[in-house]
């Protein structure tokens, strides 16, 4: 199970930040290097003005993700964003046993309610037979969730399986493309 | 270190298209269903914006979903499968306070027609500021149930705006002109018909302003640029949406009050020289009958909500489950 070492409550379109500076902060701390620019001490009064500047980022139909990398090179830290379509959980799962908590993008309302909304993004820190274990920025104070793994499936598809990665720089990520089962409906 | 990651290739629309709209408006965007057009693909844009009104009395929170459709169309080049045109970000941004624009003229619209029937009491006189706007409707009632019937040449010398809103008056019937030389402005039987049920000359004037504004508020703030009366409108249309938006009256404080006129309002600028101090504009609402006060919070009038009530099964809104 991965650690993240703080969690950050939020609300509304404001997740994705909160989601986004977990990851930082879990890198911060698990990758000691010369390049980071700020204080290890996660609760100083820093680490505050990098989220409030992060949520400059959100607009009203959300925190396109193109600004999560501006937001990354603005502090100047040693990590690198991607947003990703990923094929099926089996990605998360590798995420995961690679120590590269994924921020995954999914339908929170089809989840619970059945019913289309919003995209929520949650950060995956574990997952059993059954279950992906979830830290869940607008689930103050407990943070921790638990997605029934074949539920979160479909909710996540309703969103193309997207997924934001944070990675430190010195990662390479390379791509297999799978192409669509559907493609002859588009034809 | 190195690895592999299986993704999807973006060989459909629907893919193409949420993969731009998370790259450039965010996850509250989403594709509607592609169109086939021709050499290219048509997908429509659609956004999620949460709402959330809160009771502070009670401390309760509601948060809505509004589903705002066509906020932008994305084309996608069908033999390349890549983008061709997409709007951007402040497109999608304008776009979408023109939909919440439209939400909230459907309240205001609602609210001031409410606002202006008899049965509701509201006391216009207690809206000070609006009067001095509004001069020409009250001296011009005033003085027709007083039996004093002043010329058209008279009115005519104090101005063309004077003018202009007598002829408001004239146009719901409540007031005409003779046809005799001079021609003078005389109460018809309708205004004695509502005078008689009032019973009293303040009382009348209030009902016949009420339907002034209820059936000419866009003609007087467009066409004859009487804007006083707008703070009133915007600040106790804010509170009724969010009442209605809620599903029962809330309590909140001034301060809250003054926040959801700005969020409601927002790109929608204030006319010039009607800004002026929340306390004032919260004091004469309650003084004419349209908010309440509920010891330290404001709430509002179960007669004009009861009205309104109706409008809530016209949002594009679900409710979102709160605590999982």
């Amino acid at each position: 199970m991965i650690d993240l070492p703080k969690k950050i409550s939020a609300t509304g379109n404001d997740c994705l930040v909160a989601s986004v500076l977990m990851v930082c902060m879990y890198w911060r701390k698990s990758r000691q290097s010369p390049r980071w620019n700020i204080a290890d001490n996660l609760d100083d009064q820093e680490w505050d003005k990098v989220y409030q500047k992060g949520l400059g980022y959100v607009k009203m139909s959300g925190m396109p993700t193109n600004n999560i990398k501006w937001f990354l090179n603005t502090l100047n830290f040693p990590l690198d964003s991607r947003l990703e379509l990923v094929e099926d959980t089996r990605q998360l799962t590798n995420l995961l046993s690679l120590n590269i908590p994924p921020i995954v993008i999914y339908d929170r309302d089809y989840l619970i309610r059945s019913v289309h909304g919003i995209g929520h993004a949650v950060v995956l820190v574990d997952k059993t037979e059954e279950m992906f274990v979830s830290i869940d920025p607008s689930l103050h104070p407990k943070y921790v969730y638990k997605l029934p793994k074949t539920d979160f499936e479909e909710a996540w598809k309703f969103k193309q399986n997207a997924t934001v990665i944070i990675y430190p720089k010195s990662y390479k990520i390379r791509h297999r493309e799978i192409p669509s089962t559907t493609l002859q409906k588009w034809m | 270190m190195r690895f592999t990651l299986n993704v999807q290739k973006l060989d459909n629309p629907y893919r193409v298209a949420y993969n731009r709209i998370l790259k450039h408006y965010g996850a509250g965007s989403y594709p509607q269903e592609p169109r086939d057009e021709d050499d290219h693909w048509t997908v429509p844009v659609g956004v999620h914006i949460q709402s959330r009104v809160i009771d502070e009395k009670t401390e309760t929170e509601r948060v809505f979903t509004f589903n705002l459709t066509n906020i932008g169309k994305i084309i996608i080049k069908k033999s390349t499968m890549t983008i061709e045109r997409a709007p951007s970000l402040a497109s999608i941004g304008r776009s979408i306070l023109q939909k919440r624009a439209e939400i909230r003229q459907a309240v205001e619209k609602d609210l001031i027609k409410v606002l202006g029937e008899p049965e509701v009491k509201v006391k216009f006189e207690a809206l000070k500021f609006a009067q001095t706007g509004l001069q020409p409707i009250y001296r011009t009632i005033n003085r027709l149930l007083l039996q004093d019937y002043p010329t058209y040449l008279e009115l005519e010398e104090i101005g063309r705006h004077y003018l202009e809103q007598v002829a408001l008056v004239v146009n719901l019937g409540y007031a005409k002109f003779t046809e005799d030389q001079p021609s003078k402005l005389v109460s018809t039987n309708k205004l004695m018909e509502l005078y008689s049920q009032m019973r009293n000359i303040e009382e009348t004037t209030d009902a016949v302003l009420g339907l002034v504004i209820a059936n000419y508020y866009y003609e007087l703030l467009k066409d004859m640029r009487i804007a006083q009366f707008v703070p009133y409108v915007r600040a106790s249309t804010s509170y009724y949406g969010d009442a209605v938006q809620f599903g029962k009256l809330i309590s909140i404080s001034k301060r809250r009050l003054r926040d959801n006129v700005r969020e409601y309002y927002r790109g929608a600028p204030m006319p010039t020289r009607v800004r002026f101090a929340y306390p004032t504009i919260i004091r004469e609402l309650v003084d004419a009958n349209i908010l309440e006060y509920d010891g330290d919070y404001i709430t509002g009038k179960e007669t004009i909500f009861e009205r309104l009530i109706d409008l809530r099964n016209t949002f594009p809104m679900t409710e979102q489950p709160y605590g999982l």
